[in-house]
């Protein structure tokens, strides 16, 4: 690919600072979207899931632009910048793992999972491990609220009891092994 | 009270679940390289209706590994530790593995000047894939694992990113962002 070797543009600080104020409009969304959702699994209607997934991952992409924007910025390094990123994304993570415990009591609580409910409870498993691994990682560990680590300590609690005890809601193609 | 014999064939049980489901970790593992190499020939062709398949192949075996490491954390013996040297051998490769489908894909799309509405959803789908894939296997875990070919790979999946994130957000597009 040869346009790698092209040298990057240095971002300037008002172009970081514009992308940052679209990531706190996108977590807005996530956490209006994820209350819809609520809502709707209550009533088994389970097509807004989709919605609040793609929110979740505009979210995470801007993030991931923005870090390394982060990284090429003229100048040089800008801690408050960095700092507001840090802050921002950690208020996400912890607001996803919150998010992701609520959908699976919801769900969890069902004898059979209806049709459309099963993709859900498995793509919410798959987050909350990915967002309890994160908020586990060095970057962040010493930076968490005393909220989110109990939220992490129910998180592996309700992981363990999914996995030993309700092997019949993941139905996973193991040929009978869940 | 469990007694110890119990407990013990608790253990076993749990031991030969393990087993069993890590022979179908590895069946899910050749279902992944199958369905990449699937998406990535129809990329080429702008098509990406296999590539919901691969990501969905790919969200099985993550599934299963979660289950499979939670099963094993219960179980702390010798037999144990084998398999789970296996799961993260399984694991790291599966991961490697995801790096480079990744690396290829974005290589097939940034290609292209503009992306078609399909594309784009591919195009982001994989530069997270490809970001989240790299930091787990830089992670403590993985990183002694990695073979040659795989560290090359981490080398080529930083440039790329780098470059693909320079050129968004115009090839994203991202609805409420002015670059």
């Amino acid at each position: 690919m040869a346009t790698v070797q092209r040298a990057l543009t240095k971002h300037t600080r008002s172009e970081v600072e514009g992308l940052l104020g679209a990531l706190e409009a996108h977590a807005d969304k996530v956490i209006a979207a994820a209350k819809d959702v609520t809502k709707a699994l209550a009533e088994e209607e389970f097509g807004i899931y989709a919605r609040f997934r793609g929110h979740c991952d505009d979210f995470d992409t801007l993030a991931i632009v923005i870090e390394y924007r982060l990284k090429n910025l003229r100048g040089g390094r800008d801690k408050a910048l960095e700092a507001q990123f840090e802050e921002l994304t950690l208020f996400m993570l912890s607001a996803t793992l919150q998010t992701s415990l609520h959908f699976l009591r919801i769900l969890a609580n069902r004898n059979e999972l209806p049709l459309g409910s099963k993709d859900i409870f498995l793509s919410e498993l798959r987050s909350l491990y990915r967002v309890k691994q994160l908020l586990e990682m060095e970057r962040f560990r010493n930076k968490i609220s005393s909220r989110a680590v109990k939220d992490i300590e129910t998180a592996e609690e309700i992981l363990g009891v999914i996995i030993e005890r309700a092997p019949s809601l993941l139905q996973l193609e193991t040929g009978g092994a869940a | 009270m469990l007694s110890t014999t119990q407990i013990d064939r608790e253990k076993e049980q749990v031991i030969a679940k393990v087993r069993e489901m890590l022979v179908a970790l590895e069946r899910g593992a050749t279902r992944v390289i199958l369905a990449a190499q699937q998406a990535a020939n129809d990329a080429n062709d702008d098509k990406y209706k296999a590539y919901l398949a691969f990501r969905e192949v790919v969200d099985d075996f993550d599934t299963l590994a979660i289950v499979i490491e939670y099963k094993l954390k219960r179980v702390r013996d010798e037999k144990a530790d084998a398999l789970a040297e296996k799961f993260d051998e399984l694991t790291a490769f599966m991961l490697s593995s995801i790096v480079t489908a990744s690396l290829h894909f974005l290589r097939i799309l940034a290609e292209k000047k503009e992306l078609p509405l399909g594309a784009r959803d591919v195009f982001k789908s994989e530069l997270r894939s490809l970001y989240h894939a790299k930091e787990r296997i830089e992670s403590e875990r993985y990183v002694n694992r990695l073979n040659k070919r795989t560290r090359a790979d981490l080398v080529a999946a930083e440039q790329i990113l780098e470059v693909v994130i320079e050129r968004a957000p115009r090839l994203l597009r991202f609805d409420d962002v002015q670059d």
